[in-house]
């Protein structure tokens, strides 16, 4: 509970940023859903046919896993906020459209008969008597619609669109129960918060709703106008993949760029998402830089085959793939090496004298191994060690954290790492030596999207400031106070480079 | 006050007079408000309407009385289109209502229905002005009117503007269901059968509200009902329908006195309320309440009829009722009246 109510502390403003990131996603996606849903119901209710095809499509849409749809909305409109709504506004319509629909047709139809003879038009029975009577469904379904929203939502932290999902995402990637349980809670209290907001709409009018739902729409529209326009500024956005690591090194991009050039404005975008993630954005300019390694970019951006194993040259080789790929400039890399590892615990090493891989192929059938989805299909991954060593074990596929907390509990005996990993000090693990040079050297480097180094003159002299600088320890050493020690990221990125001078 | 006179049962010569005054309205054209020509009408092959003809006199409150499935509803929504006629042609003060634009022709007919159909979401005062309002009167006068209205059929605004239909008995929602036709003052009123799922009582009281409001606006009214004492009461001129034939047209007292064929005289006898009805066997089935013996109730005989103890209870809300030699039998009130009349009704489907 303290734990809980440190965590709180120290990410309060954090919160109120995810919170409000949430809610607006969250609102917008309901909104629209709700305009397009209602308007459909009400234009349908006259085609019975028609009304239960649609009836069926949007029921297939919310079938449809959310991951999945996130998934595949990504080559078509990018990462970020886009997919995230589109996606929610997917997952809104059939509780709203099928209530509405419900409402509107289970009216009595003595009453549409009076109307009819009265002489009133479709909208004016609309207006006047049908809406108001259907409304207590409609809002219902809305209700619904939201609750299914809000808890969604979380899923947009996955692409880069930010909100209480990153809380959660961060807490499994740190292990920090406290982040997730914050994250968690607060999405809760948002559904039923609000829940009990909408609920008191099913009393108002239909012009006041429809006042309600206009101001609404303007509001957002004007702040998305807003911020369209202050972004006009020269800002440059940053992100990283999920993890300590690429925090503290955008962090350090941060200071360096705006300690070179105040004029320029920096923004950060922690814990973004994984590797194609950041890749289509930085291709589509959704960001304009993210740190990464010289392997990753050759096995999984320009998917061409190591030369060799020797890290400058594979430096050079990415550099020129990525350059005449996709036209990114990939800048100095630094000096530590954050390659693949499998790592064992110290007792089941000793036990059968494990030292490398190749010993590995003595206890195969020993093994239950836990790789990340990513280590498991990659070239240079498990693929590659089936391949150059030979073995196979019995694999199952977890989260990058959980594979730590699988080999503590004992469900696996061996899992991939990173070989700067912090939790390798904390679980008490032993990496074993890749004696057949199968992973590729990772050294980090910041990759930069297509003119900004033309737009950006000073960037390029600020960030190759960190060419060749910062060791394996102190990549080690920062990443353990960040994700053990709770030391906020920038606060470790701003101490290495003063400690080094190179802010001066 | 003819008509109210004609049910007292006073001088049938009075009636005589108004017949006459009748029949001669009818002679002139001018004064045909609606015409049906040839007018058949099938559902599925199935005919409700063969060959029908008739005329709507203005100012008549002409009552098209039959059985059900005799093709009475289907005739009355034909009139404002809500059903369409196969052949044949209506019209509206002389011109094919087919030519005229559906509303127009809706905004001048005004229509009640049986289901009585109250907006629930709106209320007494908003169910009434509605057509006003989509009519866009000044809001005062829209006020003004549904007072007037409310005033008219003895519910005090003030009481009743702001409740809603749920809060209503039937037959209040009915008289509401009444104003809100009339608030416009249409050329035309059409009821299906408004009083059918009424109670004996407000099915009286609601009888009587028709009555003064023709006999106020002089407009137009045609009634629909499969209650042959109901037509009689109500009507000007009667239209007896058939499987889907119009049988006869006369004054109530001209059916009575010549009814056309076996039909229509079956079905004015069938059609007594009072045929089965005796005060002392009701008290003895207990449908009557328990005697109180500190309470004033008026006493009246166990011989009262059906048709003089509907007033009598629509004034004293409990009444005694004692026989011959003075002895008080029970105590009854309208409920009990309401019970009996069900169960009689029951009783008579079984037969």
């Amino acid at each position: 509970m303290t734990q809980l109510m440190e965590t709180f502390q120290t990410h309060r403003s954090d919160l109120w940023t995810a919170i409000l990131q949430h809610l607006q996603i969250s609102l917008i996606s309901l909104l629209i859903a709700t305009v397009i849903a209602v308007s459909l119901a009400i234009w349908l209710v006259q085609y019975k046919r028609a009304a239960e095809i649609v009836l069926q499509m949007t029921s297939i849409l919310q079938t449809i896993p959310s991951l999945a749809l996130l998934g595949l909305l990504i080559p078509l409109v990018g990462i970020g906020t886009l997919p995230s709504i589109i996606a929610l506004v997917a997952y809104a319509l059939l509780p709203i459209f099928q209530n509405t629909y419900v409402g509107l047709t289970s009216i009595d139809p003595s009453l549409e008969e009076a109307a009819t003879a009265f002489g009133m038009t479709r909208t004016q029975k609309l207006i006047r008597f049908e809406l108001p009577l259907a409304m207590p469904l409609i809002i219902s379904g809305i209700r619904i619609a939201f609750v299914l929203i809000i808890g969604t939502a979380t899923l947009a932290a996955l692409i880069g669109a930010g909100g209480l999902g990153t809380f959660i995402l961060l807490g499994i990637d740190r292990n920090d129960m406290s982040l997730i349980i914050i994250g968690a809670l607060s999405s809760i209290i948002l559904a039923v918060l609000f829940s009990a907001l909408i609920r008191r709409f099913q009393n108002l009018k239909v012009k006041t709703i429809a006042t309600i739902l206009i101001a609404l729409g303007v509001l957002f529209a004007g702040g998305a106008t807003i911020n369209a326009l202050t972004h006009q500024k020269k800002e440059l956005v940053i992100a990283g993949k999920m993890g300590a690591e690429p925090e503290i090194l955008i962090n350090m991009y941060k200071d360096l760029i705006e300690n070179d050039d105040p004029t320029i404005n920096v923004t950060l975008k922690p814990n973004f998402g994984k590797t194609s993630f950041l890749y289509s954005a930085l291709k589509s300019k959704s960001i304009d830089i993210y740190p990464e390694f010289s392997g990753t970019v050759l096995e999984e951006l320009v998917k061409t085959p190591l030369k060799n194993t020797n890290k400058e040259q594979v430096y050079q080789q990415a550099k020129s793939a990525i350059k005449a790929k996709d036209n990114l400039d990939f800048l100095d890399p630094m000096a530590y090496q954050n390659t693949y590892a499998v790592a064992v615990t110290k007792e089941f090493a000793d036990q059968y004298h494990l030292t490398k891989i190749s010993d590995l192929s003595r206890v195969s059938s020993k093994i239950k191994a836990g790789f990340t989805l990513e280590f498991l299909n990659r070239g240079d991954g498990y693929k590659g060690i089936e391949k150059k060593y030979g073995v196979s074990f019995n694999v199952k596929s977890f989260e990058p954290a959980l594979r730590y907390q699988a080999i503590a509990n004992g469900d696996v005996n061996l899992i991939d790492a990173y070989s700067t990993d912090s939790q390798l000090i904390k679980y008490n693990l032993v990496t074993l030596r890749d004696d057949q040079h199968l992973f590729p050297p990772y050294q980090g480097a910041p990759l930069i999207a297509k003119g900004i180094l033309k737009k950006y003159p000073t960037v390029k002299k600020s960030l190759n400031k960190l060419g060749n600088k910062i060791s394996d320890t102190d990549m080690q050493e920062m990443n353990y106070l960040v994700d053990v020690k709770n030391v906020p990221a920038s606060k470790v990125a701003h101490d290495y480079l003063t400690k080094h001078h190179l802010l001066d | 006050m003819n008509r109210k006179v004609y049910y007292c049962k006073l001088s049938s010569e009075t009636v005589n007079i108004s017949n006459d005054f009748i029949n001669k309205l009818n002679r002139s054209g001018a004064h045909i408000l609606l015409d049906f020509k040839h007018v058949k009408k099938s559902f599925k092959n199935v005919p409700v309407l063969n060959d029908f003809n008739l005329h709507i006199n203005k100012g008549e409150l002409f009552v098209l009385v039959g059985p059900s499935g005799s093709g009475k509803t289907t005739t009355l929504k034909m009139i404002n289109r809500l059903i369409d006629p196969m052949s044949g042609t209506i019209e509206f003060e002389g011109q094919n209502i087919n030519k005229i634009p559906l509303h127009d022709l809706r905004s001048q007919i005004g229509y009640v229905l049986q289901q009585i159909a109250l907006f629930p979401n709106m209320t007494v005062a908003e169910n009434i002005s509605l057509l006003p309002d989509l009519q866009k009167w000044p809001k005062d006068k829209q006020r003004k009117r549904v007072d007037d209205l409310l005033l008219g059929v003895g519910l005090p605004p003030e009481d009743y503007r702001k409740r809603m239909p749920s809060d209503l008995s039937g037959g209040e929602q009915q008289r509401i269901g009444i104003l809100r036709a009339i608030a416009t003052e249409p050329k035309l009123i059409l009821m299906d059968e408004p009083f059918s799922a009424l109670d004996p009582i407000s099915k009286k009281t609601l009888q009587d509200v028709v009555i003064n409001l023709h006999e106020e606006l002089h407009n137009t009214i045609v009634f629909i009902t499969h209650d042959m004492s109901e037509a009689l009461r109500l009507g000007t001129r009667i239209g007896i329908m058939h499987d889907g034939n119009l049988i006869q047209v006369g004054t109530p007292d001209e059916i009575r006195r010549a009814p056309k064929n076996s039909f229509v005289s079956e079905f004015f006898g069938l059609d007594q309320p009072n045929m089965h009805f005796d005060l002392t066997e009701m008290i003895q089935n207990s449908f009557g309440i328990p005697f109180d013996e500190t309470a004033d109730y008026p006493i009246i005989s166990a011989k009262t009829t059906f048709k003089e103890l509907i007033p009598i209870l629509a004034e004293h809300a409990v009444v005694n009722v004692q026989d011959d030699n003075h002895h008080i039998l029970g105590t009854i009130n309208a409920q009990s009246l309401v019970r009996y009349d069900a169960s009689m009704a029951n009783s008579e489907v079984t037969h």
